[in-house]
């Protein structure tokens, strides 16, 4: 039997701890809780795809509201309450009013390629998690007078969570958070 | 100095503990300092350290009526300092806990009978909280004369721009002869109007000048009104009186520095029918230098 070296035990350690942190996972970020999972087999398959589906496109209609808003530097932007739901909803809005009061606003484009990562339908209310690699290096945050770049506000690849709810007959995004310490 | 471990195990500890605190992600909360942003501005906190442009209206805008100019005392208040009672984003400010509190929009499923979701906002720090009844200040209707301050805030009661003859470019003015006072008629500059709408209620201010103050330097006071006084023109005017002056003129030499004080009624009215006065107000404006020399006699 060979002999352990001191590299190997490291490789092995080092291997181990890439696993518990995530790195080398198809998606970057952190992983689903296991214990939120709802069990399968007692939500049809079609519910769960439809409930993906609505997450999904309400995340994609929150992608395209945002950026209306934020080029009107309109705060109570009425394609907001189309997608979203608060905390987010203020969340948003207020960042939009933070950007205007401070003379700047933010254009470009955003490219998404959002997945879903946990379906709870057994939940009350049901949820959808949702993980992005926003794409915002061609989405700038910039003063309305000379278009100067606002410093500190340089575009990049981050992760994104959110979190798509059903309010009764809709789905809505009400809680969403972009990682910028973990690009992607 | 540091020193590694020698046995193997020890330092494949090591190795992993360094590799854990290096490579793994940060929890999603820790991700900004203040709270994490929204996905779509990330960069939320790059102002977390400047104040915004004051909003007309706003406490603290640096005019009257955030209870710290002289106008109205501040109804809302945090830590000593005056804030809005109502704010179209975060709702209505309570003064027992100084959290603003709106519904949550829309409300959730799993809200318990009986019971509403309010986002409650406290010190830009924002969480939930369900409740029987609204809290302390819910739902208040505007201040009629809060939102007449906030129109108030979006003029300015200029200082008047005045002229005086003899017109100090031209060289100084004679002890004995009028002097002639008049302040810019084109632009009506002393009066204006504004007005604010807040939740249907609309309010229109309009201030007007109802008199003007000369203070000649030397003691004297002339009182005109508003828009009083018509511009010299020497070639019509000389040798007639003023109509806002010194008909006789300054009666020593010197060096004289005129002021014109503005006194101005801020007026205001409501779409509910509810109207009133906002404190007098008056404006000073700069010195205006005049010379006076003395009458020299030339007999030949």
């Amino acid at each position: 039997m060979p002999a352990r070296s001191p590299l190997r035990a490291a490789g092995a350690i080092l291997a181990g701890a890439l696993l518990v942190t995530g790195c080398g996972t198809p998606g970057p970020g952190p992983l689903p809780d296991p214990t939120r999972a709802a069990p399968v087999s007692t939500v049809d398959a079609a519910d769960r795809q439809a409930a993906e589906r609505a997450a999904l496109d309400a995340y994609a209609g929150y992608l395209r509201a945002s950026r209306e808003a934020n080029r009107a530097g309109d705060p109570l932007h009425p394609a907001l309450t189309d997608y979203l739901a608060d905390p987010l909803l203020t969340q948003v809005r207020l960042a939009i009013r933070d950007a205007h009061d401070h003379g700047a606003r933010r254009t470009g484009t955003l490219t998404s390629d959002p997945t879903v990562t946990l379906v709870s339908l057994e939940g009350s209310p049901p949820t959808v998690e949702i993980q992005d690699c926003l794409d915002a290096t061609g989405y700038r945050l910039t003063y309305v007078d000379g278009d100067r770049a606002v410093p500190g506000s340089a575009g990049q690849r981050y992760l994104v969570t959110a979190t798509a709810t059903r309010y009764h007959d809709r789905w809505l995004i009400n809680t969403g958070a972009a990682h910028r310490d973990q690009p992607c | 100095m540091l020193t590694l471990p020698r046995r193997p195990y020890a330092l494949a500890a090591l190795l992993f503990l360094l590799l854990s605190l290096l490579v793994a992600p940060a929890p999603a909360a820790q991700a900004d300092p203040g709270g994490s942003c929204p996905p779509t501005e990330p960069d939320c906190h790059v102002w977390d350290d400047q104040k915004p442009r004051p909003r007309p209206g706003d406490p603290g805008d640096g005019k009257p009526g955030d209870g710290g100019g002289g106008g109205k005392p501040a109804v809302c208040m945090r830590d000593g300092e005056p804030v809005k009672c109502y704010d179209e984003l975060l709702g209505w400010f309570n003064n027992s806990d100084g959290c603003y509190y709106k519904l949550q929009e829309p409300q959730p499923e799993d809200v318990a009978e009986g019971k509403k979701r309010y986002l409650r906002s406290c010190n830009g720090q924002l969480d939930t909280v369900e409740l029987d009844t609204p809290p302390d200040g819910f739902g208040a209707p505007p201040d009629p004369q809060e939102l007449a301050w906030r129109a108030y805030a979006k003029i300015t009661l200029a200082a008047p721009p005045i002229s005086v003859a003899p017109r100090p470019a031209a060289g100084p003015g004679l002890v004995g002869l009028p002097v002639w006072l008049w302040a810019d008629r084109d632009s009506r500059w002393w009066q204006l109007s504004a007005s604010d709408t807040e939740r249907g209620l609309t309010v229109r201010i309009t201030a007007e000048v109802t008199k003007i103050v000369w203070d000649l330097g030397n003691g004297d006071q002339v009182t005109c009104p508003p828009g009083g006084g018509t511009a010299y023109d020497p070639a019509r005017d000389a040798g007639r009186t003023p109509e806002c002056g010194l008909p006789q003129g300054y009666q020593r030499p010197g060096d004289y520095a005129i002021h014109a004080t503005t006194h101005w009624t801020v007026r205001w009215s409501s779409s509910s029918g509810a109207g009133g006065e906002l404190p007098p107000q008056v404006r000073t404006s700069d010195p205006t230098p005049i010379r006076i020399d003395e009458l020299q006699v030339v007999t030949q």
